[in-house]
């Protein structure tokens, strides 16, 4: 098993000589829906700026595509009256998606006094230019998503006062957990993470921004258990592939659960309840359906095994539509010394009922039959049959006209 | 010295000697032509027979249904390819299109079919095999020049007459 771990969810970053305790804050960290992680997870992370406390000259952010009539600005600048805007893309990964999303920025606060303040100054998450998926105020200057629970009444000042104790700190470190309300914006970010593959950030004006970093947890894209999603029953119809006429042979039912996935594998246990000793592993990779499994035979010591390859080829069902089909092949055979015996080589036609197959029985009971074939008599005409069927048949044609 | 009987027995011997070689001491190939048929009466190269094709696009996560023709139409058209042929030719087409052209050629091997056409909007290949007499499922591929769509595809016979033109 590749199963990556989950790496530490906060991964904030908190200059030690401003350390805020954020358990104290009481913002609960958003878990986003799948905060257990998932198995073959990758993690990216996302950096604009770096993280040097706004050190000049300025780091470059990326606007493009952003439209915005005031003049923008790049990290670590503090020329006020000046917009922050970085856009955060390329974000998808084919065969991955964005099950997980950290955000984090470090901000201070720029004007202290005058027609300037940062205490109104808003930090916008947003996929478009007509609505922001996440939206809040620095400080109390606006009402409404206010941040000044995070550091404190009067900290991001307000309009015309003179400002705080902020700016001598160098701002702060803003994340997931303290950003207010952002877990209510959870699914919606990231549904647009993965519908979008880009965000912008977006700072007001007066208020200066070192970093912004993002973190993103990517899971492989699963599809849904094939052979059980819809019902986990299946009937299977065997033709003897050498015949001719491929005539039918038998009838069996096969039930499958879920076990695992293994890389890009789906793996299911099955059984029959039909010919309950019959029962296997299979793996599901795409379309296709790779199985192998043993039986008993009644009266018999030698045991008998089983190899299936098919596909799935019509539309794959589901709890209102369970009906699948699949076609492909089937191998019987039991040991012997040597090469083993040949019971059957079947085509075979499998499709799903819709039913919810009884658990296994165990132990399991010797079969009363084999499996792809149904009787001994018919095995023997199978195995001793003429080495030119073809030719037979081919002679016997004006027959069948 | 043979006589006249011994030489007729001894070249009676020798015919089936080599009756036996190349039927039995001879690997022989799987030849054509391949039961089960497409076109059950493969002494007609006029009139086919009837089948069923239903498609459901492949690249799909649930393989969405897409469709079926009840209208495909094979018709046996000999060995392919002599002068030592290995497959059976058919023609195919969709009857219910005949202006619009969608017909063309199916070989079979074993009871593997193998499909193509050009005349439609597209090209066309198929890939698919029998399971039963009656019934068989397989990959169907459509393109052209920057464009293209895969399928999968089960075929049933319906097994009435058919011509295609």
């Amino acid at each position: 098993m590749c199963d990556k771990k989950r790496p530490d969810v906060h991964q904030v970053k908190i200059p030690i000589a401003f350390g805020i305790v954020l358990a104290l804050i009481g913002q609960s960290l958003p878990t986003n829906g799948l905060a257990a992680g998932c198995e073959g997870m990758i993690t990216k992370t996302y950096l604009g700026g770096k993280i040097d406390e706004y050190l000049l000259p300025t780091d470059p952010a990326d606007t493009t595509g952003y439209s915005l009539s005031y003049p923008l600005t790049d990290f670590d600048s503090t020329v006020i009256d000046r917009h922050m805007v970085h856009r955060f893309s390329n974000l998808a990964m084919a065969g991955y998606s964005i099950a997980d999303a950290r955000f984090e920025f470090k901000a201070k606060p720029l004007a202290t006094t005058g027609p300037h303040s940062s205490g109104n100054d808003t930090i916008r998450l947003r996929f478009d230019f007509t609505s922001a998926v996440y939206s809040a105020y620095f400080g109390s200057g606006n009402s409404g998503n206010d941040l000044s629970a995070v550091f404190g009444a009067g900290q991001w000042g307000t309009n015309n006062s003179t400002l705080t104790p902020m700016v001598a700190a160098g701002g702060m470190v803003f994340n997931n957990a303290n950003l207010t309300n952002f877990g209510s914006v959870a699914s919606a970010l990231l549904s647009g993470l993965n519908t979008h593959g880009q965000i912008y950030f977006y700072v007001q004006d007066d208020t200066a921004v070192d970093y912004a970093q993002l973190t993103l947890d990517y899971c492989p894209l699963k599809k849904p258990p094939v052979l059980t999603d819809g019902g986990n029953h299946w009937m299977l119809t065997s033709h003897q592939d050498a015949s001719p006429a491929h005539v039918e042979l038998n009838r069996q039912d096969l039930c499958f659960k879920y076990v695992t996935s293994s890389g890009t594998h789906q793996v299911y246990r099955w059984y029959s309840t039909v010919s309950p000793s019959w029962r296997g592993w299979a793996r599901v990779e795409g379309d296709q359906v790779f199985m192998h499994g043993d039986y008993a035979l009644a009266n018999s010591k030698t045991p008998q095994h089983t190899a299936l390859q098919w596909e799935v080829a019509s539309e794959i069902g589901n709890q209102k539509q369970p009906s699948t089909k699949g076609y492909g092949h089937c191998v019987d055979w039991e040991n012997n010394t040597t090469y083993g015996n040949t019971n059957m080589f079947a085509n075979v036609r499998l499709e799903r009922t819709g039913k919810t197959c009884p658990e296994a029985v165990e132990p399991p009971p010797a079969n009363k039959t084999y499996v792809c074939t149904p009787k001994r008599e018919q095995i023997k005409i199978d195995i001793d049959i003429d080495p030119a069927p073809v030719e037979k048949e081919i002679s016997s044609i004006s027959s069948i006209k | 010295m043979l006589t006249t009987t011994a030489k007729k027995r001894t070249l009676k011997l020798g015919v089936i000697v080599l009756g036996m070689v190349s039927t039995y001491g001879w690997a022989a190939p799987p030849l054509p032509p391949h039961p089960p048929y497409l076109d059950s009466n493969i002494t007609d190269i006029r009139e086919g027979e009837l089948w069923k094709m239903e498609v459901f696009i492949d690249s799909k996560l649930s393989h969405p249904f897409l469709g079926q023709l009840e209208t495909i139409c094979f018709v046996y058209d000999g060995l392919y390819s002599p002068p030592n042929p290995s497959q059976d030719k058919y023609k195919w087409c969709d009857v219910a299109s005949p202006s619009f052209g969608w017909a063309g050629v199916a070989t079979k091997e074993g009871d593997q079919v193998f499909m193509h056409n050009d005349q439609g909007k597209f090209y066309n290949g198929a890939q698919w095999e029998l399971t039963s007499k009656d019934e068989g499922a397989g990959h169907w591929r459509l393109w052209e020049n920057n464009f293209f769509f895969d399928l999968n595809v089960i075929f049933t016979r319906i097994g009435k007459p058919c011509r295609c033109q």
